[in-house]
């Protein structure tokens, strides 16, 4: 498993590629508590790579939206697919999560910071609006 | 071979980092960093069971790479020694103060090192230990099972619990309501580290609570759950570990189940007069994450030799050599071809079959079956 991360202005846009397994958690353990580090942090967790999760992911999962939630922070979650989609639901976490098709819909029901205007992820992606 | 403590220090000095390395590494398994920053990096891949740092470093220094960990989950308890030029009483004080455990100033005796880093070290030991020691002491007053119960109400109930380490995740709680109903829960206490271990006897108390003061007294197992849910949400001492929970209700009439779920498995039915399999599906979330939660309740009406079977995650979970899980498919099957079986008999069954895929080996997660059967 492996975990970028981006910011865009204040939110940080989490990309996670491979298998959320124990094991995968056990290693990246590190850089899932550096996320969450400073208090009050926004997060999306662009789940698209994750094709497989087991107790222990969605562990990792809850563990990051309690932390931000507690610290006045929020984290969004995108693009969830197949098995993982399943297990969310399994698990009652399709309505306990703030669950979107998408990072750009995820990045648009952020509240904009004042005085800026919040550029979509897509338009980030190219490479056009980032000053 | 025994495995060696490992020692991470923290030098900016090339030259005692060596003279360090070379005192302490034939007996300890040393790693290295320059700054506080790189000191964090490498704890954050592995912890080491010791660190000794310098104070006046470029980048970040001792003082602040303390209170780092002292922030941080699971790292706050590593035992921690300065080892620096600076002797002064104020600066031993501000070391003290941080929660360091000891404070050296060059130059420094190697005889002195080597017995400082060892009485820590057994000190950070003994401390474990006893701390494991009590967690066992408490696993062995959990009730794991291992006897069918015949409930007063015309049910008969065997479970079982494996637990994986010392201290089970996995817990099962049984008892009688005021209006003769008994209910029946089975959850799944889930974090990593001491921290969560800690505090998962707090999650024990809240459930019991809930359990013995409110749900003995009403009817309605989904505010018993929302209940719950509030307290667990509002203890931020419990934001590391997390919790689900599947709570059956069986009715004096011998016929009527509700069941409540909060982020678990299914409850398996297995259907004596048809020979099939179903799942009970009463989805709620996972406990203590989002206040305003809702917990469905879903009524089901059992017949005579009809079997609830439901297991942890450690069950489906199971691993084999090759990595593969043993999955809800096979679980399936063995509670399809055994369904007749009694509640011992086809819990045990189920557990045979999980150890053998396992090949024997030891579980990585606690394993628990129960199995319901209307009598």
């Amino acid at each position: 498993m492996n975990i970028n991360h981006i910011m865009i202005d204040d939110i940080g846009i989490v990309t996670v590629r491979g298998n959320m397994s124990a094991d995968a958690i056990e290693e990246t353990r590190g850089e899932i508590e550096s996320l969450v580090a400073k208090d009050g942090q926004k997060l999306i967790l662009d789940m698209e790579g994750v094709a497989f999760i087991d107790s222990a992911g969605i562990g990792a999962v809850v563990y990051l939206v309690k932390k931000c939630r507690h610290s006045g922070g929020a984290v969004k979650i995108a693009n969830v697919q197949g098995m993982v989609k399943d297990v969310f639901r399994m698990a009652g976490l399709d309505k306990a999560l703030d669950i979107y098709p998408s990072v750009d819909l995820a990045l648009k029901n952020f509240p904009e910071p004042k005085g800026k205007v919040l550029v979509g992820y897509d338009e980030y992606l190219r490479g056009s609006a980032v000053s | 071979m025994m495995k060696r403590e490992s020692i991470l220090i923290v030098e900016d000095d090339p030259h005692f980092m060596k003279l360090l390395e070379y005192n302490l590494g034939k007996y300890y398994q040393i790693t290295n960093a320059a700054n506080g920053i790189q000191a964090l990096e490498s704890i954050g891949k592995k912890a080491p069971d010791m660190i000794i740092s310098d104070i006046m470093m470029p980048e970040m220094d001792g003082y602040t790479l303390k209170e780092a960990l002292k922030n941080k989950m699971g790292t706050d308890a590593i035992p921690f020694m300065f080892i620096t030029a600076k002797g002064t009483n104020n600066e031993r004080q501000k070391g003290l103060a941080l929660g360091i455990d000891d404070y050296l100033v060059k130059p420094i005796e190697r005889e002195t090192l080597l017995s400082r880093v060892r009485q820590i070290l057994d000190r950070a030991k003994i401390y474990k230990q006893s701390f494991f020691e009590d967690l066992q002491t408490n696993y062995v007053r959990q009730n794991c099972g291992g006897k069918t119960l015949a409930l007063t109400n015309g049910f008969d109930l065997y479970f079982q619990i494996l637990p994986a380490d010392v201290a089970s995740g996995d817990y099962v709680e049984i008892f009688t309501c005021r209006d003769g109903d008994s209910v029946v829960a089975l959850g799944d206490i889930a974090g990593k580290g001491l921290k969560a271990k800690y505090f998962s006897s707090t999650y024990w108390a809240y459930l019991k609570t809930v359990f013995h003061i409110y749900l003995r007294n009403s009817n309605s197992l989904t505010n018993g759950l929302i209940q719950l849910n509030g307290l667990l949400c509002n203890d931020p001492s419990l934001e590391d570990i997390f919790t689900t929970l599947i709570c059956l209700k069986l009715g004096k009439d011998r016929n009527r189940i509700t069941s409540i779920n909060a982020g678990h498995l299914p409850v398996l039915w297995w259907r004596a007069d048809e020979g099939q399999l179903e799942h009970i599906e009463a989805r709620g979330p996972l406990l203590g994450l989002h206040e305003g939660a809702v917990f469905p309740e879903i009524e089901t009406l059992v017949r005579p030799n009809d079997r609830l079977v439901i297991v942890s995650d450690g069950v489906i979970e199971a691993l084999n050599k090759e990595g593969f899980f043993y999955g809800m498919e096979r679980l399936q099957d063995v509670i399809s071809k055994n369904g007749s079986f009694n509640p011992e008999a086809l819990a045990k069954s189920l557990l045979y079959e999980v150890s053998e895929f396992r090949s024997w080996t030891p579980a990585n997660d606690d394993v628990t079956v129960m199995v319901i059967s209307r009598s």
